[in-house]
């Protein structure tokens, strides 16, 4: 239902009712905000990619087909253009050896993933989670923080609902590992 | 995938920062802007393409006549025909032409009604 309210006013600002634009950045610029300032941490930096994404909505708004949520179409936008950013700066993000990460027991991973009470391990899991690289903040930000299904996530990342799922549990494991360095 | 509590709760922990105030109205700012530039930028290829198709036209007309009338505008006079065919010739244009602006008015006034009466649907709907 909600789509189609937002199909509508796609269309009248298609045909020349701009300021209806005011409802998608009411409703959206702080979610994408909030993903491109986990992506990106300087905060002008990020508001700066937040302009450039709604910059770009609205450019590209008549090639918005509607057979995905326009939030997830929104994150796409977002998304690439903070791989971009990211490649423009030449951010390095650090890599864990992949032999060190088979070795991972997945029992121990999941329970001390259970625990939510260890404030050391919170915080530790919280400078892990800062050394992830953009792919992979992303995962995170959109499965962990803002909820959003696996489904949604594949169309964001434009590939099927196994890859996100293999590329999750691999994310979780690559946090364990940077938790245990 | 298990329900991942520590990691919620990590997630959800990190302190994140705000947008500024102004943003949604500095951005709509931009939005309007940019709507400007690409109207302006429309305007601007069409009436390019206008003065092109039209000075195509007019080049194609000087020939045609110039070929139907064999004027030879350096070495002899065209010999015209009589008033009354250019007249009836001319009148035809002016036809069209009268024809063609009739109905771009009643297609602009058509668009106008139907312009106002989606935006007080829609008025209604919001």
């Amino acid at each position: 239902m909600e789509n189609q309210y937002e199909l509508i006013y796609i269309k009248r600002i298609l045909e020349g009712e701009t300021n209806m634009f005011s409802y998608f950045l009411e409703k959206y610029s702080s979610s994408i905000y909030s993903l491109i300032v986990r992506i990106i941490p300087s905060k002008e930096d990020a508001e700066e990619l937040t302009q450039d994404t709604f910059l770009k909505a609205f450019r590209k708004l008549d090639t918005f087909k509607g057979d995905c949520s326009f939030s997830t179409w929104l994150y796409r936008i977002a998304y690439n253009s903070a791989v971009s950013e990211t490649r423009k700066r030449k951010i390095v993000f650090p890599l864990l050896d992949e032999k060190m990460l088979e070795s991972l027991s997945d029992n121990e991973m999941d329970t001390v993933f259970e625990k939510e009470d260890d404030e050391e391990l919170l915080q530790k899991m919280e400078k892990a989670i800062d050394l992830l690289n953009v792919e992979e903040k992303t995962l995170i930000t959109l499965f962990y923080y803002e909820g959003q299904p696996v489904a949604e996530i594949a169309r964001v990342f434009e590939q099927t609902m196994d890859n996100i799922k293999v590329k999750l549990f691999r994310v979780r494991k690559k946090i364990y590992g940077l938790m245990n360095q | 995938m298990k329900q991942d509590k520590a990691i919620m709760k990590a997630v959800h922990s990190r302190k994140s920062p705000t947008l500024s105030a102004d943003f949604d109205s500095r951005m709509m700012d931009q939005i309007l802007h940019a709507e400007v530039k690409r109207k302006r930028l429309a305007y601007i290829l069409s009436l390019s393409s206008i003065t092109a198709a039209s000075l195509g036209l007019i080049s194609m007309a000087v020939y045609l006549l110039k070929d139907h009338f064999s004027l030879n505008f350096t070495l002899q006079f065209p010999a015209f025909p009589s008033l009354n065919e250019l007249i009836s010739k001319y009148g035809f244009s002016f036809y069209i032409g009268f024809l063609i602006l009739v109905l771009m008015m009643i297609d602009t006034s058509f668009r106008t009604i139907r312009h106002k009466r989606d935006s007080d649907k829609f008025r209604q709907f919001k």
